[in-house]
């Protein structure tokens, strides 16, 4: 007798099979062009990004929580928003996120070899000689570091805010990535109430206590998620006017769980019967 | 509403200063913040202490009474007022010796020994431990910082019917024994509504007129609720004296 998976594992399973097809079936489906090809790499990249963030937390059923979900769609609400911004001016504005990560990286290897100039006895020091190499390697892979300028600001010149209003999303600005970054940044609205318990004692003014809290799963994490890898498939659907056929992570979604419970209602009927 | 100094579509009645949103009482010019918890609870614990644990008329008469009294003993008009507990703290051992004296055999001094008596025993420096020179008292420590807890517990939120009993008679007795008056103009309420009619629309004015008042004396010092010494040691005192829950 086969063994019948638990509904977890089995959504796991399935949900990572479902993105993984689709990614694969809607990045087939775009036409790289010859001219623009560092273009297609940078969406292409933020696009496996997001799938990549969904599978991590559907593998990862105990981080679905207030505690660690939130850092995963604070990431992927920001990804959404340089996404949709890159997509309005693909040329221009992928070279300027490339540039950025490559002054990046310049400005973090010359605080290294400025470590190993103070400190030279350290004995991590050739670790990180080597960790300079493997960096200059990746930067002149792309362009000499001789012309990489080091931009100390942000890399599209705009607040996130002013990105997402530009490209038409500012409610998930509103509504998503500034609540989640609450999260993300350790503000005092999260800590209060995921890392503190009251002290119930009215002499010390009901203050706050650091306290180990466990907080229940709740899988409507996962769901946002799965919205948020949908918006992206909307975008490269709706730029590139592609014909894809199968279903959008939300409908996949919907589908999933409509037949789950009519799976449930026919097992309950089955059980009435016998 | 002032027509907004920024370009958002919410917060329109805060103005725009720098990076900051100001919020309109914020703009209020010569605006000072007031902590009612950490200044004035601890200087109106006593009588928290006694309505929790007698009737209101009760407690009602014996306070006023014997803040009139001292008042009538201590013969000075530059005297603080004394419902603020931190300003018995201001009175010379002589002026303490002769309320003591003159309350003497009175059911005044045996109903405020009774209802302060785990106060004097837990807190440091109590200001009414004057009351408790020579007289014998038993109170359990445990049962003694329970009933402290229940006094702060009580009154942690000015806004419940029994901070508001406690408030109200503050400012009564300020006015019964002069020191505080009101002018013609003021539309005082009637200040009874709070026990004869808690729920009433009137009691809700007390209410506000109370904590307006009382807001309104804290803002200029220790004289009536402000920061002060007793109050700073008192949350020291009680922290020290007792675990966190």
């Amino acid at each position: 007798m086969e063994d019948k998976k638990d509904p977890v594992s089995q959504l796991i399973e399935d949900y990572e099979d479902f993105l993984t097809s689709s990614f694969n079936e809607l990045w087939s489906l775009v036409d790289i062009e010859y001219d623009k090809l560092e273009a297609y790499s940078v969406i292409g990249g933020m696009l496996s990004r997001q799938v990549t963030l969904s599978i991590q937390m559907v593998r990862s059923p105990n981080m679905l929580n207030g505690h660690s979900a939130p850092l995963f769609l604070r990431s992927m609400t920001d990804l959404h928003i340089a996404l949709a911004w890159i997509m309005l001016d693909l040329e221009k504005r992928s070279t300027k996120y490339i540039m950025h990560g490559l002054g990046e990286e310049k400005l973090s290897i010359e605080h290294f070899k400025k470590g190993i100039e103070d400190d030279p006895d350290n004995p991590n020091n050739e670790q990180i000689e080597q960790l300079i190499e493997a960096k200059s390697a990746w930067i002149n892979a792309q362009r000499r570091d001789l012309f990489v300028e080091v931009d100390l600001g942000n890399w599209s010149q705009l607040d996130s805010r002013k990105m997402s209003q530009e490209a038409g999303c500012e409610s998930l600005y509103k509504y998503a990535y500034k609540p989640f970054s609450v999260a993300a940044h350790n503000m005092w609205p999260h800590i209060s109430l995921y890392n503190c318990k009251t002290c119930t004692n009215p002499l010390h003014k009901y203050h706050l206590l650091p306290e180990l809290l466990e907080v229940p799963p709740d899988f409507d994490y996962l769901y946002r998620s799965c919205k948020y890898v949908h918006k992206a498939y909307v975008l490269f659907i709706d730029k590139f006017d592609l014909e894809y056929k199968s279903l959008l992570p939300l409908e996949w979604w919907d589908e999933y769980f409509t037949e789950e419970e009519a799976g449930n209602d026919s097992d309950d009927e089955t059980t009435k019967e016998t | 509403m002032k027509k907004s100094n920024h370009q958002g579509s919410v917060l329109k009645d805060h103005k725009q200063v720098g990076r900051k949103l100001i919020p309109p009482m914020m703009q209020l010019p010569n605006m000072k913040e007031t902590s009612f918890r950490d200044d004035t609870l601890p200087c109106l614990v006593w009588m928290s202490a006694i309505f929790l644990r007698s009737d209101d008329r009760k407690a009602v008469h014996f306070l006023t009474e014997f803040l009139m009294k001292c008042k009538d003993i201590l013969d000075d008009e530059k005297m603080p007022p004394l419902a603020f507990l931190n300003n018995f703290n201001k009175l010379k051992k002589e002026d303490k010796d002769k309320i003591i004296k003159e309350l003497n055999d009175d059911p005044m001094l045996v109903f405020l020994r009774d209802n302060l008596e785990h106060q004097h025993h837990l807190l440091d420096g109590y200001p009414l431990s004057f009351l408790f020179e020579d007289y014998p008292y038993g109170v359990d420590k445990e049962d003694a910082l329970n009933m402290l807890k229940e006094d702060v517990d009580a009154l942690l939120d000015r806004y419940t019917s029994h901070s508001t009993k406690v408030q109200t008679t503050a400012m009564v007795s300020m006015a019964a024994t002069g020191k505080l008056f009101f002018g013609p103009k003021i539309d005082i309420p009637d200040f009874n509504a709070i026990f004869t009619a808690p729920d009433s629309e009137e009691s809700n004015r007390v209410a506000s007129f109370v904590r307006c008042n009382l807001n309104a004396g804290t803002g200029f010092g220790s004289i009536e609720g402000g920061k002060n010494e007793w109050s700073d040691s008192f949350w020291k005192c009680v922290f020290l004296i007792s675990e966190c829950e």
